[in-house]
């Protein structure tokens, strides 16, 4: 019986394996030289190379950190440290937690066989060795390992570009410091919080210099969130950003963005939006929405804070729909208030949400006084909404108020706050939006 | 005693997957190898015993007992195996040892037969 | 959210809160009911408490194809949240809304 002998049956095992396969690095622990030469032998033959070996459990451990292989074969038993031993080190290092161990066994009890599944082997290997089940098991495993892998690396770039969205999205919106001391040139506070739901949100907002007298500031939502509703937000902005003679005017700005996102839309989603134009030259702000959660407005500081009314078809379901512009007085010591859905519609702790009424009940609560910034915690924490929480929907506030003091006298009665800051030009708003 | 004299000296399936497996020179080379690993197996028994350890013996069996089954030789693997699991004691360990130094002979003369023709 | 539809081709009712979550079984839902025969197409909303942006954008997509199968839409009886949401979303002018 020549050892060359063709046998015609274990040609249907003579497939061959790509380099992928066999390109795989494979750590051989065994005590035993033969049993190494036998497995590497079988493994040369299909043209596996990447061959390492370890003669007990715990150079199979070192080999394992220094070598990193993609598989591993170990004997059961081994004189220093037994193959279960060395599999369950190794599963409890994240770096190997979950790299295929093959576990070589003479034994066929039912009970041994169950334990070495549970110390965490992927697969065993019976004894004698039979080389098609050593091959079908090995590459088997590989294979497993191997799309993990590209899996692996196709979830970390995907997580990489998407960091990289929200940062590109982030500098869409504007810098709050910036905007802050722009902001008090004008005799105005400013500040804003903007958290999304997952990396990627649907709401953006931002601010439109117009002149010295005025600004704009504009804050919109798309349906849904994720990576749809953040390239909306881009395109958004850039329309925005193309219709400047429009920025003065919020009803022509509002139906012209309309009659441009009906077209690149799919049908579901839209935007609502509300642009406001904050002209405190002449104490007044005029806002145009589309379907926008309302406004809440306080015209001075004795006033009670009130709804504006938004109400309107949000952005690109519909053709030709003309927008109006409303006018509201705007006197010092006034506080404006503009967020997207996710404040009121956030679900507190028992499952309940604060809604636009609840929010002006809030901000009638707050103590006179307060900065926009801590009128934007105060009403946070009245939703149920902390640092932590995650948030079921993306969530914008914005919050601006005409309550600076003037240097010398304190303002109490809301109307002596004409202050020179507020004929300053607002060199740095446009800084802030971009 | 008994269970390996039923067993056949080779065991034609194995040697005929393993030829299948390998390259025919690999094969040799292993074959040629194992009368020697099986007598420093049968060195190692002895000595543990010598020394009365008796786990030490076991372990040199289980080691015997995993080539020989893996290369083939059936009967070499059986009495290893035996040594391993079935005996209690010392003695009778050491009542095995002359049956496995004769089969590691006969099978070191099958084996050569085999990579002769090869 | 949940969907109650009896087989005699009365109205469809929704119940409990509809959100993004909900695409999949509201999607299945508009396909078999356009698929069913019939003109009109009721959709029950007295007992829907809470509707968020998907889940409008959700309705649109609902009166598109019932634009497509040349069918009528009807929400019946929005109340609540969904109603605020749709008078502050005008999606009363977008759909026959029985009250």
């Amino acid at each position: 019986m020549p050892l060359s002998a063709q046998g015609g049956e274990v040609t249907s095992e003579d497939r061959i394996l790509s380099d992928d396969i066999t390109g795989a690095k494979i750590l051989i622990a065994d005590d035993d030289p033969l049993c190494r030469q036998l497995v590497a032998g079988v493994l040369r033959q299909q043209k596996f190379t990447r061959l390492e070996f370890a003669d007990g459990g715990r150079s199979a451990l070192e080999q394992v950190r220094s070598f990193r292989p993609d598989l591993i074969l170990l004997d059961m038993q081994m004189p220093d440290l037994n193959g279960l031993d060395v599999c369950g080190q190794l599963r409890a290092d994240p770096d190997f937690a979950d790299v295929p161990i093959l576990l070589q066994t003479a034994t066929v009890d039912r009970k041994k066989m169950g334990e070495l599944f549970c110390g965490g082997a992927s697969d065993f290997l019976s004894k004698p060795v039979n080389p098609s089940e050593l091959i079908a098991r090995v590459v088997a495993h590989i294979e497993r390992w191997n799309s993990l892998r590209e899996l692996r690396f196709y979830r970390e770039r995907i997580s990489r570009e998407l960091e990289a969205a929200r940062r590109m999205q982030f500098e869409l919106l504007p810098e709050p410091a910036a905007l802050q001391e722009a902001a008090h040139a004008l005799g105005l506070r400013i500040a804003s919080y903007n958290r999304p739901s997952s990396e990627l949100g649907g709401d953006l907002w931002g601010v439109l210099p117009i002149d010295d007298g005025s600004f704009g500031i504009f804050l919109a939502d798309f349906t849904g969130h994720g990576v749809n509703a953040a390239l909306n937000t881009f395109r958004l902005h850039a329309l925005i950003h193309e219709y400047k003679e429009l920025h003065g005017d919020p009803g022509a700005l509002v139906s012209m963005l309309n009659e441009r996102l009906v077209r690149l839309l799919r049908i579901g989603q839209f935007a609502t939006f509300l642009y406001v134009v904050v002209d405190h030259q002449k104490g007044e702000i005029r806002f145009a929405s589309a379907g926008a959660p309302p406004a809440i407005l306080v015209q001075g500081t004795a006033a009670r804070a009130r709804l504006c009314d938004t109400s309107s078809l949000p952005l690109g379901i519909e053709r030709g729909v003309q927008y109006l512009t409303s006018k509201r007085r705007f006197p010092a010591g006034s506080l404006l208030l503009l967020f997207s859905d996710g404040l009121p519609e956030f679900p507190n702790a028992k499952g309940r949400r604060i809604g636009d009424k609840g929010l002006v009940t809030a901000l009638n609560a707050c103590p006179a006084g307060l900065t926009p910034k801590e009128v934007i915690d105060q009403l946070c924490a009245a939703a149920g909404i902390t640092a932590t929480s995650p948030l079921p929907d993306d969530t914008t506030i914005v919050c601006l108020d005409r309550r600076i003091a003037p240097r010398a006298t304190p303002c109490d009665d809301g109307r002596a706050v004409r202050t020179p800051a507020a004929k300053q030009v607002p060199t740095n708003l446009s800084n802030g939006a971009q | 005693m008994i269970a390996a004299h039923d067993q056949p000296l080779l065991d034609q399936d194995q040697l005929d997957l393993l030829r299948a497996a390998l390259d025919p020179g690999a094969l040799r080379a292993m074959l040629a190898q194992l009368p020697a690993a099986a007598a420093d197996a049968l060195a190692a028994i002895t000595a543990a015993l010598a020394a009365g350890d008796l786990d030490g013996a076991r372990k040199a069996a289980h080691v015997l007992k995993g080539s020989c089954s893996s290369l083939g030789a059936a009967r070499l693997a059986e009495i290893a195996r035996d040594i391993e699991l079935d005996r209690a004691t010392t003695a009778e360990m050491a009542a095995c040892l002359p049956l496995l130094s004769e089969t590691i002979e006969a099978t070191a003369d099958a084996l050569s037969r085999v990579v002769e023709r090869a | 959210m949940q969907i109650h539809m009896d087989n005699a081709g009365g109205p469809i009712a929704m119940s409990g809160e509809f959100t993004f979550s909900d695409h999949v079984p509201f999607k299945q839902m508009v396909t078999e009911i356009f698929a069913a025969p019939g003109r009109s197409v009721v959709i029950d909303l007295s007992k829907l408490d809470f509707i968020d942006s998907a889940g409008l954008g959700m309705l649109l997509l609902a009166r598109d194809e019932a634009k497509k199968n040349h069918r009528e839409l009807i929400l019946r009886r929005p109340s609540g949240q969904v109603k605020r949401m749709f008078a502050v979303t005008k999606f009363n002018t977008l759909f026959t809304v029985e009250e």
